[in-house]
């Protein structure tokens, strides 16, 4: 349990859902600074889209815990909420690849934009549940 | 390019701890190695590309399955 907290607090830390991590992660991506003069390319894409396989194995592992039982039960009302944001991100997620691949940059940016806020919705309720995220 | 740096060299610290709470960290590695691989600009292809978006799809999917009780 205690190897578990520490792996997922450190995990979360770096590609999790807590305020600093996500925006760190935009940071470095630049993910909220896409737009005309900063056009969201393929290989942003590519770069973002790793960095949410890291949050969400993350996520995943946290999820995995709360079934077992091996973490508090509200975990699964934390869950719940973290959920009604990242439900919408499949969609967003696919009209994002569309327009990228489609070098529409205008369209790009602004789906870009909307994937921003569901991310950012997401780790407003994650800390909100009080997700052990900084160790 | 230094703050991709920073990401990974941070994200790398999370895989000896991750391995040791028996978690499987496949996927994060895989989206570790490959960023590092391909930092610069211009040398992600389609393939790549797909695979990447195979691997995620699949994680938002397990992600967003509904919790009982």
């Amino acid at each position: 349990m205690r190897k578990f907290v520490l792996a997922f607090a450190i995990a979360i830390g770096v590609a999790g859902c807590n305020p600093q991590t996500l925006s760190t992660i935009q940071t470095a991506l630049q993910f909220g600074t896409v737009g005309v003069q900063n056009p969201v390319t393929r290989e942003q894409l590519y770069a973002v889209e790793n960095s949410m396989i890291v949050v969400f194995a993350g996520l995943n592992a946290y999820k995995r815990s709360c079934v077992r039982g091996a973490i508090p039960p509200s975990c699964k009302d934390t869950i719940r909420k973290i959920q009604v944001y990242t439900k919408r991100i499949p969609a967003q997620l696919t009209i994002v690849r569309r327009f990228v691949r489609q070098n529409d940059q205008v369209n790009a940016a602004l789906a870009f934009s909307t994937l921003v806020q569901l991310i950012t919705a997401a780790k407003g309720e994650a800390a909100a549940g009080g997700v052990p995220v900084n160790g | 390019m230094d703050n991709i740096l920073t990401v990974i060299q941070k994200g790398l610290a999370i895989i000896e701890a991750l391995e040791q709470a028996g978690r499987t960290v496949l996927p994060a590695v895989k989206a570790l190695s490959d960023v590092v691989s391909h930092a610069k600009e211009g040398t992600v292809t389609d393939a790549e590309l797909d695979e990447t978006e195979r691997i995620l799809d699949e994680l938002i999917a397990d992600f967003n399955t509904p919790i009982e009780g």
